[in-house]
């Protein structure tokens, strides 16, 4: 089920909000979040929800345990079969077609094991939490662990199972016991409508719009005018961040409702000031899971640019089973020791220098997610003016305000502030103003599209 | 901090506003044409939408003569392919409609003193067993045709508490479908501009499906390309389907003749689904058959029509080329007409 669905805004979410603050009793309010959440889960299929269902009991069994503390068995026990289950769901295909680069008509036996898997959405973001968990118990950071119905629910929490935030234990334990007392708080759900009413409408209204505006150009790679491909990239650059900027806010908005206040996973990441401040703005819950779980382990600032290339190289994997991620997270790792080597003098640039500099290299970054390398390769022969054959129009002064309206709200001043619910404006201004957004949100809903991290 | 209220209001409030915007009938009647051979391309609209138009048509001259009714399987059913002059036959079809939807158009056309003496229904073939809600009423008057028919089921003994609820949840299914259909930024910005007057119905082409001054829309045929073709699975509610037989039978006037033709399916299609019919095909034949021998309506099963390049080609699977069927649906009406 899709946030930006009838289903989901009409039926799932009221239908849940109002069970939520009729039944009062603590496990009851936490089962209820846990079978609303498989529900939700389980409507793009039901194996994948018995996955979701069997790896929740499966850690929660294992780490609960006070020997699961400093028990690097234990950890391994939890770790294992989660991992195993990733690597299955998501990249045992890539792992025999392009690592062992066995063909299908060698050993159709090997393809027979993956032609079939179909990827649970949002399963490297439940895997993170998990391990996270495993990991937070076997380190003691987790003192005392929940009841079954506690881990489950935040596991499974529909509003940030599939594309996260990636929450720790800790940031919501406190939120998680207190349940039975969350109420139904006017100021607490005015800041949830704030987050969602903005959030859907940075979806539907800004990152479907640019989708749906240069959806041709992405068809037609090798084919596009240097203006067009610049076109693109930018667009695309838009598109990505609204749409999982937008997702993120509406996550948040979600928990809001049900007590939980996740953590913010965006911080104007466009505005950076070069790539180690970007990886500090975007995707904040996944930097900081890979900076505690992966980088410090593997001896942090000790061996710098090894430990920097690895979790990159991990960071883009994560992103998507294929060379095109892991060349796109090298290319950011290589940023960042490009950065490091050369700070001094970057530092020393303009801010809107450094600024611009970071957002063109970002954007440019993202163009691998769009393409595979022969894509990419095409792209990029298009972007130097060396392509065949120039069929794609160029962009349309329609395109190009698109692209104006985007710079604007990415760049506005006070966007959090709008999002957050804590402008200084009127509280009937800001009634009319979530409405609107909702109103016109609604309205485009029918042609909206998945989110695009729901891939990952 | 937000009203919350306040902005739950404003935000159905916002809906229902821009709904009914979209709802906005065009200002021009795009039936009342100079030329009967004219098409005319009304713009994006809701099959709701061209089913108002349709009866705004009639209710503002003289009842019709002959009335057609159905969906876009009897909606290329044109007056001169059927032989009758322009303003006196009309063809009320709207595309995706039941035959529920079609019993309702009737109706209000009998409500509104309007009713043409001669009826024929299109019913879709029942090897497809196609069993919708009308999409064409406003959502009021849906509301309170399902209301009556639930109050009728249950001083009904027959019938069981699970059938009413699975009409219930059928009702409020469709009204979500039809509001999908209709809620969207094109069909409102279609609906403003009709609002302002600011909207030109089109002159129509020959290439696109664009309607007549007869209600008929203008099928240009095509290739079909059409293979074997696999039963569907669904059943049609015979409780509901009987229902509506009686229905038009109540509201007709007397003297008024009814015809209820099966529409066909590809030849070949047809061929393969009537080798070996299940026997809840044969069943609802048989009980439609019987209610319309009791009632005195001329019922025909689905003719087998051919086609080819000079009588035109199929469209698709389910949608004849008009000139065969038109002959066909005129044949059985002059042959009935004696023994109405």
């Amino acid at each position: 089920m899709l946030f930006n669905s009838y289903l989901f805004l009409f039926a799932f979410l009221p239908v849940v909000a109002a069970a939520f603050f009729v039944v009062r009793h603590r496990t009851c309010r936490l089962w209820l979040i846990i079978c609303a959440s498989f529900l939700f889960y389980g409507m793009s299929g039901v194996q994948h929800a018995t996955v979701l269902g069997l790896e929740v009991v499966w850690v929660y069994l294992i780490a609960r345990s006070p020997r699961a503390v400093g028990d690097p068995i234990r950890l391994t026990l939890s770790l294992v079969p989660i991992f195993l289950a990733l690597f299955y769901y998501k990249y045992i295909g890539f792992f025999i077609a392009d690592v062992l680069m066995i063909k299908e008509t060698d050993t159709a036996e090997a393809f027979s094991l993956f032609s079939d898997v179909v990827l649970p959405a949002g399963i490297s973001f439940f895997t993170f939490q998990l391990a996270a968990f495993a990991i937070d118990r076997y380190r003691g950071d987790v003192d005392e662990p929940p009841s079954f119905s506690g881990f489950a629910a935040y596991i499974s929490f529909f509003p940030q199972l599939i594309a996260g935030p990636i929450v720790r234990y800790n940031e919501i334990r406190d939120a998680l016991a207190d349940i039975g007392s969350c109420s139904w708080d006017r100021e607490r759900l005015s800041r949830a409508v704030g987050y969602i009413s903005f959030g859907l409408a940075l979806k539907v209204l800004l990152a479907d719009t640019l989708s749906d505006a240069s959806a041709h150009y992405v068809a037609q790679p090798g084919e596009l005018a240097p203006l067009s491909a610049l076109y693109l990239v930018f667009s695309y650059s838009f598109q990505i961040y609204f749409d999982f900027y937008g997702y993120s806010l509406i996550a948040i908005g979600l928990g809001l409702i049900f007590g939980f206040r996740f953590p913010d996973n965006f911080m104007r990441p466009y505005e950076s000031l070069n790539i180690r401040d970007f990886w500090r703005r975007w995707h904040i819950t996944l930097s900081y899971w890979i900076r505690d779980y992966l980088y410090r382990p593997l001896g942090g600032n000790q061996s710098y640019m090894r430990n920097i290339l690895i979790v990159f190289a991990v960071c883009g994997l994560w992103h998507g089973a294929g060379w095109t991620f892991i060349v796109w997270g090298l290319y950011h790792g290589v940023l960042v020791i490009m950065y490091h080597a050369c700070r001094r003098l970057w530092d020393r640039m303009p801010v809107l220098l450094q600024q611009g500099l970071t957002f063109t290299l970002v954007s440019f970054g993202w163009v691998l997610f769009i393409f595979d390398f022969d894509g990419t390769l095409q792209f990029a022969r298009a972007l130097l003016g060396g392509a065949d054959e120039v069929t794609a129009p160029l962009p349309t002064l329609e395109m190009w305000l698109y692209l104006g309206i985007s710079a604007a709200v990415c760049f506005f001043p006070r966007l959090e502030k709008i999002a957050e619910n804590v402008s200084g404006a009127s509280p009937w201004l800001k009634t009319a103003g979530y409405a609107s957004l909702l109103v016109l949100a609604i309205l485009f809903l029918d042609r909206s599209q998945g989110f695009i991290y729901f891939r990952f | 901090m937000v009203r919350i209220p306040l902005l739950i209001g404003l935000v159905i409030g916002g809906i229902a506003g821009l709904y009914a915007m979209a709802l906005t009938l065009p200002g021009k009647d795009i039936f009342d044409t100079a030329s009967p051979s004219q098409l005319m391309d009304p713009g994006p609209t809701a099959p709701s939408i061209a089913g108002h138009m349709k009866l705004r048509h009639a209710r503002n001259r003289p009842a019709f003569d002959v009335g057609v009714f159905g969906n876009s399987r009897v909606l290329m059913l044109g007056a001169e392919s059927m032989g009758f002059k322009t303003g006196r036959y009309f063809n009320f079809a709207i595309a995706s409609d039941s035959f529920y939807g079609g019993v309702l158009a009737a109706r209000t056309l009998a409500e509104n003193g309007k009713l043409p003496r001669t009826l024929v229904f299109g019913l879709d073939n029942l090897n497809l067993q196609r069993d919708n809600n009308p999409s064409w009423p406003y959502i009021w008057h849906r509301i309170q045709w399902a209301g009556e028919r639930i109050v009728d089921a249950v001083s009904d003994p027959g019938v069981s508490w699970a059938w009413l609820a699975r009409r219930v949840w059928r009702s409020v299914w469709s009204e979500v479908i039809y509001f999908k259909q209709t809620f969207g930024p094109t069909m409102v910005k279609a609906g403003f501009l009709r609002l302002i007057g600011a909207d030109a119905a089109l002159e129509g082409s020959a290439e696109n499906r664009n309607f007549r001054a007869d209600g008929s829309v203008f099928n240009p045929g095509r290739d079909p390309n059409i293979g074997p073709m696999a039963r569907p699975s669904a059943r049609m509610d015979m409780i509901l389907f009987l229902d509506e037989l009686d229905r038009i039978g109540r509201f007709k006037e007397p003297g008024t003749r009814v015809f209820i033709f099966e529409t066909p399916l590809y030849p070949e299609v047809q061929r393969q689904l009537e080798t070996d019919p299940p026997a809840y095909v044969n069943e609802v034949r048989e009980r439609w058959h019987e209610k319309c021998r009791a009632l005195g309506f001329a019922c025909i099963d689905a003719p087998l029509i051919e086609g080819d390049g000079a009588d035109g080609r199929w469209y698709d699977v389910s949608h004849a080329p008009e000139k065969p069927w038109a002959r066909f649906i005129k044949m059985h009406m002059v042959r009935a007409a004696d023994a109405f």
